[in-house]
């Protein structure tokens, strides 16, 4: 049991975050677009569990609603970009060949650029919003992730038990489906749970600079740049979203880690 | 030698035309009309002539293989084109503002290698496994904080509280410091353990134990056979430092206020000065790619191993 | 010239310390061969260490070395790394492993001669492509070679004469023919036999193969689980073996068999006591099997 101490405890950390993301609206004391600006820039206080902004909107609530936007994306992320590079390094591992050459050209040619300087590129092409942030972010991160699983294609292919069920002509499609797959996707899903702390702070990233989520949305990234202006009267309102980002990726990096150490004692 | 210098360079090159071909269909793939947002940007009335003309200034009505041409051979002499917004050369605002940013990033890597390095090789001798679990939580809290959000604690404690260092701005070698120590720290607990562990794995290796042997000097066995045996991850992990280092630059000196690449950057972003975007990705790309190849090549000095297993194309 | 007196070593493990060498006496004379024979894990490798006084943090070295008489496990650090190389040298067990791979060979002879002599980067070039010469490695470009680019029975060789460059007073050889074919085995044992005529050095040579010790041992000394079985005049211990253990292994070599085969499943006892059966001849008592 005390093996696992470290997995239960962040998974249970990461049920929080989830908990606190799913039921925003719900355990936000205020509206986090309502803006009072007579109370603007108050301090912690019994109506304002964690004080106001600049336009007067509680803190609390927008930290709360920020934890849905950020796990929205992040989770979004995940998703597409699993498919995408699935489908690239199924692709490229399998068939071999040209196809695997051009393909993984082309992940080397996108992976000489450094992946903040690219996503920041693509969101500079496509203009700032959510949903441009959304594709930028999921075309940088979707390259890693098929490299490694063209290796891992390669290897599997090699195994005795595909050359067999290619002897005995089973088509491709069910050989991935069914002898490659079940192999790469949980590895690739593990490596694609511990890099969601990285994808969580390229959000507050590409956010801070103004690149990313729109006001009035809720973003941490956003809260820390709306309060630049008031670092030296109101701190808290830097301190807080910040310290926000911290745990939640800290918490994601060290459950992705237990997950891993876990797995890999049972390998 | 030869050969593999040779495949890596192809390779390199190989790359390098890549970069100029995403650069270029990144900005053809944007939504907007570049004339119709240079146009909206200038608050020029946009008449069906003017737009045409200026279309035919840019080359726009050219067949896209023409276009991209045309672009290339003008990137290649290093003219980039005019920027929407001064009007300027990119190529002479971008030189200008990467001094800047070259400063930030290399005192920042300079910081990196001297603070880990030393840290790292006085804690490889040590046996404690505290140590270990130290530099392991501290590698996981630092690398969980957003950059700007340390850049701002520092400037919170250091400038303003306790008013040592320069805020904002640039100038002298002051304003140097507070930067380049906010780019550095997110990097440097990785070293300091990357150091640390391979070090130790080095020292267990029976060559180090036939040295010792021998009766070979200590300071000689940690030069030569186990500072040697780690120098090739070192430059690996090294050379692709530097592009986390352009990134983060781009974020601190938004924060810093300081007139660099990475701030002309985001200011052409949101202007849409796509002339900047495409030239930006050629050259940091570029660059980026060739420090790569320099490692490489190190490596493959360094070690001839490597030089066996070739450059794969 | 090399006197190992009631050695133990003992080793910490996940289980406690645990002791692989007991109790261990033998002498080797001036210009003379000990081969040690036992099969693995009889601790005839950590004799060796135990010898050049390595591994002092981990392990425990009861009892006492004596090098011409000077203590080793008295020495501290300085002194025994000024033995090292110099008066005991050593060729040990996959050379492969042992040099380092991003090294020329000629670095590492020009190290070792350095670490003790002090020679200007030409000179030890000079002296070891001379060394390399005395044992017919002639290939001008040896020097410049990597480890990987050489055999492992070309890189044993080049051990050797690396260890004989200072003309050490020991020279300890931890299997110094396994993984090698049978040719460049009798080469390696050729070699040997003449470093020892030359320059009259004294030899430890350690092996599972009785027929190696058999080639080039004056005395031999049988182990066992870290313990001293037999251990007496060569010749007498090979033709009238008196432990059961030997005759085992005498039978081993004589059958030409797998050594491990014939003596794994040898159950004999190893708890009796020492005890000397001649001048210089000494057998562990066991219980009579009638």
């Amino acid at each position: 049991m005390k093996k696992h101490l470290s997995l239960i405890i962040s998974s249970l950390l990461v049920l929080v975050l989830v908990v606190m993301a799913l039921f925003a609206p719900w355990l936000a004391p205020h509206d986090p677009y309502t803006t009072d600006i007579a109370n603007k820039l108050q301090g912690f206080s019994m109506q304002y569990p964690l004080g106001t902004d600049h336009l007067g909107r509680c803190v609390l609530s927008r930290l709360l609603y920020g934890t849905r936007t950020s796990l929205l994306l992040a989770s979004g992320v995940l998703f597409i970009t699993l498919i995408i590079s699935i489908i690239v390094g199924c692709l490229a591992g399998y068939i071999g060949g040209l196809v695997d050459l051009v393909l993984m050209r082309i992940c080397d040619v996108l992976l000489s650029i450094p992946d903040f300087i690219f996503a920041l590129v693509i969101v500079g092409a496509l203009g700032g919003g959510i949903k441009n942030m959304f594709v930028a972010i999921s075309f940088v991160s979707w390259v890693g992730f098929a490299r490694i699983i063209r290796n891992m294609v390669r290897s599997l292919k090699e195994s005795t038990y595909v050359q067999y069920a290619r002897l005995t002509g089973v088509p491709k499609r069910k050989i991935i489906r069914r002898h490659i797959l079940p192999f790469v996707f949980p590895q690739i899903f593990l490596l694609k749970l511990i890099g969601l702390g990285s994808t969580i702070l390229l959000i507050s990233e590409l956010s801070f600079l103004g690149l990313g989520v729109t006001a009035p949305m809720a973003e941490w990234g956003m809260m820390i740049n709306d309060s630049k202006t008031y670092l030296m009267s109101e701190p808290t309102l830097m301190f807080i979203p910040g310290i926000m980002i911290s745990l939640t990726v800290l918490i994601f990096n060290w459950f992705g880690d237990a997950l891993r150490t876990a797995m890999d004692a049972k390998i | 030698m030869f050969a593999f210098f040779v495949k890596r360079l192809v390779s390199m090159l190989l790359a390098l035309f890549g970069i100029t071909i995403i650069a270029f269909g990144l900005i053809r793939f944007i939504p907007v009309d570049p004339v119709e947002a240079y146009f909206t940007i200038n608050q020029i009335p946009a008449t069906e002539e003017a737009m045409t003309s200026m279309r035919e200034d840019m080359g726009l009505d050219q067949p896209l293989g023409t276009q991209y041409i045309v672009w290339l051979s003008h990137a290649l002499q290093l003219d980039f084109g005019t920027s929407f917004v001064s009007k300027k050369a990119v190529a002479t605002e971008l030189f200008q503002r990467f001094e800047t940013t070259f400063l930030l990033a290399v005192t920042a890597l300079v910081i990196i290698i001297v603070s880990s390095l030393t840290i790292g090789i006085w804690s490889a001798s040590k046996n404690s496994g505290w140590l270990d679990w130290l530099t392991r939580t501290a590698i996981f809290t630092i690398a969980s904080m957003p950059s700007f959000w340390l850049a701002f604690l520092f400037i919170y404690t250091v400038a303003l509280k306790w008013g040592v260092l320069p805020l904002m701005g640039w100038g002298s070698f002051a304003h140097v410091i507070l930067p380049s120590i906010t780019l550095a720290l997110g990097f440097i607990p990785y070293y300091i353990r990357l150091i640390r562990s391979s070090m130790r794995e080095e020292m267990k290796k029976p060559h180090v134990l036939f040295a010792r042997a021998r009766g070979v000097k200590e300071t000689v066995i940690l030069r030569t056979h186990i500072f040697k045996g780690i120098l090739p991850q070192l430059i690996t992990s090294l050379a692709m430092t530097c592009g986390g280092l352009l990134g983060g630059a781009a974020i601190i000196e938004n924060v810093f206020a300081i007139s660099g690449v990475g701030h002309f950057i985001v200011e052409a972003m949101l202007a849409r000065d796509y002339a900047v975007l495409q030239a930006f990705i050629v050259i940091i790309g570029g660059l980026y790619i060739i420090v790569n190849f320099i490692a490489d090549i190190l490596c493959a000095v360094i070690d001839p191993r490597v030089r066996l297993k070739g450059g794969a194309l | 010239m090399l006197e190992i007196r009631d050695l133990s070593i003992t080793l910490q493990t996940a289980q406690g310390p645990k002791k692989v060498v007991q109790h261990v006496d033998f002498q080797i004379p001036t210009g003379t061969t000990l081969g040690i024979v036992g099969e693995s894990g009889s601790g005839k490798t950590m004799l060796c260490y135990a010898i050049l006084q390595l591994f002092r943090e981990s392990r425990h070295y009861g009892g006492d070395i004596l090098l011409e008489g000077r203590s080793l496990l008295g020495m501290d650090e300085q002194q025994l790394r000024c033995l090292r190389g110099n008066d005991v040298a050593c060729i040990l067990q996959n050379p492969m492993a042992m040099f380092n791979p991003i090294i020329t060979i000629g670095k590492h002879m020009v190290e070792t001669l350095q670490a003790h002599r002090s020679l200007s980067k030409k000179q030890a070039l000079h002296i070891a492509t001379e060394q390399l010469a005395f044992f017919q490695l002639t290939d001008s470009r040896l020097l410049k070679k990597y480890p990987h680019e050489l055999s492992g029975g070309m890189l044993q060789r080049v051990m050797i004469a690396m260890a004989m460059s200072l003309r050490p007073k020991l020279l300890l050889a931890d299997e110094p023919t396994t993984a090698l074919d049978t040719m460049t085995q009798l080469k390696i044992l050729e070699e040997l036999s003449h470093c020892q005529q030359q320059y009259q050095t004294t030899m430890l040579i350690v092996s599972h193969d009785l027929g190696v010790i058999a080639r080039m041992a004056d005395q031999i000394v049988v182990m066992r689980r870290g313990k001293i079985m037999e251990y007496g005049p060569a010749e007498r211990i090979l033709q009238n073996p008196v432990h059961s253990y030997t005759k085992a292994l005498v039978a081993a070599k004589r059958k030409d068999d797998q050594l491990e085969k014939l003596v794994d499943s040898w159950s004999g006892d190893t708890n009796g006591i020492l005890y000397e059966l001649d001048t210089n001849y000494w057998v562990r008592q066991e219980e009579s099997r009638c």
